[in-house]
């Protein structure tokens, strides 16, 4: 670990070498990261890597250069390409003050046994998942990462911000034949992880499914797994949580604010104190984050911003800056939650007469039609046909093409317990989700060769 | 740079490592987005590291570093010997490479103009341009402009004697316009989605790209799309515009004829494949107007380099010929499994992550035989034109997909008709590509450049090309059931 005393007094240094106002961003990044299949690991990695970001600001213009390394004469010359970057750009009217110091709420962040936890130490997590699917001559595979970032933040008007980030996440897949089955976790802490009840989760979802049926495509109810809902409530962050498509009118949010737009079963929230959304406290820009409801009881909410886009919409920021890569991106959450219900999924599963249980989806894409929330994708690793309330027997993949807006208003129950499902963003968030029954769900095809 | 992936090698040689190569890489991107008029992001970041690969006794290991002293290159070798050991440790086959000599060598991709030397002001007043002469159109909501510049300086050595320098500049960019009205949004883009058209050039690309000339058909193409009939639902014969083809190309032919996709080791992310290695030379995987192929040697494409990211030249191979599945992309390690030699497609996002097999240009052949496009869609009697891709996705199998696109126009009859909004279709690999039957003649081929490819975990990113015309599929079902 560099420490906070380190990186901090580097960007201090650097900062008094700025000509005008900058605010400088380190990612220190320490990540292990192993990877089997066909029941051995064939992927084995570590990366270091120190990358700072400085966003220079010569009055209303910006410009944004980074580097790797803390070496002070590159960090200089970053800066200096920042400054030259907003000295040649055009103003952007309306860019508020860079924010001073802030104070942020302690947040669970950094566990030193998963920053710790070395390439033989995920060996041997991963070793019981390897051998049940070979004792049960089926196949695994999945991940183990490990590790951990460092995040700091400093500007010309006196921010400081910084938060060690561990993190780790396993995913256990095993498939036999056309059946497999999915088990997954992702936490701060690697004592959260536990690499053979995954696998027998994995294992046990494999083995129900080979028993086979046929199904046609149609409208089912369905009961959503955590996985599943983490899947389609990631896309429904990009199309409809931040600035960039609330301004664009692309967000199915976008016009409703205060307007019942769901049932009041749902409500969804970004919280970066959620230690089930691997919260942290503060966004990219060190701005402290504030609980933000996106559909509160089934109304709806606007989205988040961070200080640009909040000057551009005369609101404030919400503490949702990105990072300085995808600051064109506007803002955006990381640390979503779904509130639950009072069921669970064993409930669920046994009110259905017929219809289909979803592990997990893949390959979601929804910009087919965002202002409805269409989404389309597959189901993988475990979909299951459910009949009087039991699960009997193993489904093809199918693929499903639905409005979420529409499934929001047709919630039949959501299960008290929520699990964190991994973001792609790695260390700065999670997806904390319940599992959901869903009235009506249309499934458009299913798959196989012809 | 090259001294110290010289370093890394050497001190693995003599610690008697089976194999280890290192890249050093320095790469630099230079982006810019504005959105109607407004500049909403410039950046341009510089990363510098090293990537080492070790294979001990049958078993891998991979570390990175972007610290870059001396002490810091040989503490990141010796981790990744200590994590190939740690792969030994769950290892069920060993790993075996192909036999290849070992090649030494400098590349660098064409270029005329400098974009990291053009004026900033001057990249910025073209999308500028762009935007205000699309956002002038009546209706047009939101116009945006983005070009990227990304230069990569590559060093390859390796343990067999491979000694490589390459040069790498990739320059793109794009426009589009959105309009919006009573919950209804439609966009139109030039000359593709997704970050536009890309090229292994300087800034002559984007000149070429002729944003600003395009800038008022996007507009204009936005707003008659909130007019336009919903797509309908039914089989039609479909006529897919080469830059939708492009994507169906990537996703139903490059991505499953990946082997180390076919042989699973993707399953933990994007899934595995239906072209397994007992269906090679066997499977028909399209009718006979379908050849495919992959080609890293084509001149200024995206997917074109000197050599890949183990040292194997680049090439040119067949994929599909006449509808049969004849070729996998490969890597030394996956070859040797099949008793092949690589064709040269392994290749790393950056110094910190390791190669993994990454499409080139993987390209349809024109039909020198085939209809222009014109006559084409005179020869269809009913039918739809759709173009520029607006959603994807496809199953774990990379069997049964479904593709939005921007627009679309109704054939009747030989003849485009009515605008259609929202078109959708979803179809099955082997059944779509069996249903070809007609491919244009090289008037309408040309190479896409696609840059941003994701695969692998950690996820990497590739900047890979397509090369394509138009062609018709018949009997395709498109659009949504009400």
């Amino acid at each position: 670990m560099i420490g906070e005393d380190k990186i901090i007094s580097s960007l201090e240094s650097l900062l008094r070498e700025a000509k005008h106002e900058a605010t400088a961003v380190c990612n220190a990044s320490f990540s292990g990261l192993t990877r089997f299949a066909n029941n051995t690991i064939h992927q084995n990695l570590h990366t270091e890597s120190v990358s700072v970001s400085i966003r220079a600001k010569i009055g209303e213009r910006i410009g944004i250069a980074a580097t790797t390394g803390l070496d002070s004469a590159q960090l200089k010359d970053t800066l200096r390409r920042a400054e030259a970057i907003a000295q040649a750009g055009p103003p952007l009217p309306g860019l508020p003050d860079l924010p001073g110091s802030q104070s942020y709420a302690a947040v669970p962040t950094y566990f030193q046994d998963t920053a710790s936890f070395g390439p033989m130490d995920r060996a041997k997590h991963v070793k019981p998942i390897l051998n049940m699917a070979k004792t049960n001559k089926a196949v695994a595979s999945g991940l183990l990462s490990s590790g951990y970032s460092e995040l700091a933040i400093a500007n010309t008007s006196g921010l400081r911000a910084y938060a060690p980030l561990s993190g780790a996440e396993l995913m256990a897949i095993i498939g036999d034949g056309p059946s497999s089955g999915y088990a997954a976790a992702v936490t701060r802490n690697i004592g959260d992880i536990d690499g053979e009840a995954a696998g027998r989760r994995a294992l046990m979802k494999c083995i129900q499914g080979k028993r086979r049926a046929e199904i046609e495509p149609g409208d089912y109810e369905v009961v959503l797994e955590h996985a599943a809902v983490g899947d389609a409530l990631e896309w429904l962050n990009y199309i409809a949580f931040g600035s960039k498509p609330y301004e664009e009118g692309q967000s199915f949010l976008y016009g409703k604010d205060g307007e019942k737009i769901a049932g009041e079963n749902i409500t969804i929230r970004d919280d970066g104190y959620d230690t089930g959304s691997l919260g942290i406290p503060f966004d990219f820009e060190g701005m402290p984050k504030t609980k933000h409801d996106f559909v509160k009881n089934g109304v709806a909410g606007s989205c988040v911003h961070d200080t640009v886009s909040a000057a551009r919409n005369n609101a404030q920021s919400t503490g949702h800056a990105p990072p300085p890569e995808e600051a064109s991106g506007g803002s955006m959450p990381m640390n979503l939650v779904m509130e639950g219900g009072d069921s669970n999924l064993d409930g669920m599963i046994s009110s259905v007469e017929r219809g289909i249980l979803v592990t997990r989806f893949h390959y979601i894409n929804g910009l087919i039609d965002t202002p409805r929330a269409v989404l389309t994708g597959m189901t993988r690793d475990g979909t299951f046909l459910i009949e009087k309330g039991k699960i009997t027997s193993g489904l093809p993949n199918m693929r499903f093409m639905q409005s979420f807006v529409e499934v929001f208003n047709n919630v039949k129950r959501l299960s008290a317990d929520k699990k964190s499902c991994a973001a792609w963003w790695g260390h700065t968030g999670a997806y904390f989700v319940p599992a959901m029954h869903v009235g009506k769900f249309r499934f458009i095809g299913v798959q196989k060769e012809g | 740079m090259k001294e110290l992936a010289q370093l890394a090698v050497e001190h693995l040689q003599k610690a008697g490592v089976g194999y280890a190569d290192a890249r050093c890489v320095a790469q630099r991107k230079e982006r810019i987005d504005v959105k109607d008029e407004k500049v909403e992001g410039v950046s341009d970041r510089s990363s510098k590291g090293i990537g080492i690969r070790v294979l001990e006794k049958g078993a891998w290991g991979f570390a990175s570093t972007s610290e870059l002293g001396s002490d810091n290159v040989i503490a990141c070798a010796d981790r990744a010997l200590e994590i190939a050991k740690a792969s030994a440790a769950a290892m069920v086959d060993p790993v075996e490479l192909d036999e290849r000599p070992a090649q030494q060598g400098n590349w660098q991709s064409p270029r005329t103009i400098d974009p990291f030397e053009t004026p900033l002001e001057k990249k910025i007043e073209l999308l500028f341009e762009a935007c205000r002469i699309a956002g002038a159109q009546k209706g047009v909501t939101t116009s945006k402009g983005n070009i990227m510049f990304i230069g990569e300086d590559k060093y390859f050595v390796d343990t067999e004697g491979a000694d490589l320098h390459q040069d790498i500049l990739h320059s793109g960019g794009g426009i589009e316009a959105l309009a919006e009205r009573d919950g209804d949004v439609q966009k139109y883009s030039h000359p593709n989605s997704h970050r536009g058209d890309w090229a292994a050039a300087g800034f002559e690309w984007i000149e070429k790209l002729a944003l600003v000339e395009n800038a008022e058909k996007a507009g204009r193409g936005a707003v008659d799309l909130l007019d336009a009939m919903e797509c309908p639902h039914g089989e039609y014969d479909l006529i897919i515009a080469g830059p939708q083809l492009a994507l169906q190309i990537h996703e139903s032919c490059g991505h499953p004829t990946e082997l180390d996709r076919a042989l699973g080791t993707e399953i933990s992310l994007a899934g595995g494949s239906f072209m397994t290695p007992d269906r090679l030379g066997k499977l028909q995987y399209g009718s006979e107007k379908v050849n495919l192929y992959g080609d890293a040697t084509i001149e200024g494409a995206l997917g074109t380099f000197g050599w890949d990211d183990e040292g194997v030249p680049a090439q040119r191979f067949d994929i599909v010929r006449e509808g049969l599945f004849v070729g996998y992309q490969m890597s030394r390690e996956t070859a040797k499994a099949l008793s092949k030699n690589s064709n040269g497609t392994m290749r790393a996002d950056g110094w910190a992550r390791t190669p993994l097999i990454r499409m080139t240009n993987i390209n349809l052949a024109y039909d020198p035989d085939g209809p222009t496009l014109e006559e084409l869609i005179a020869d269809t009697k009913r039918g739809l034109y759709v173009d520029i891709n607006k959603s994807w996705s496809i199953d774990d199998l990379r069997l049964n997909f479904s593709f939005g696109c921007e627009y679309a126009r109704l054939i009747e009859n030989g003849k485009m008709t009515a605008l259609v909004k929202n078109p959708v279709y979803t179809a099955l690999t082997p059944k779509f590509w069996g249903s070809c039957d007609a491919v244009c003649n090289a008037d309408s081929w040309k190479v896409w450049g696609v840059p941003n490819c994701g695969k692998g975990q950690p996820m990497q990113t590739a900047r890979v090309a397509h090369g394509c015309g138009a062609a018709r599929f018949r009997g395709i079902q498109v659009g949504r059931k009400k």
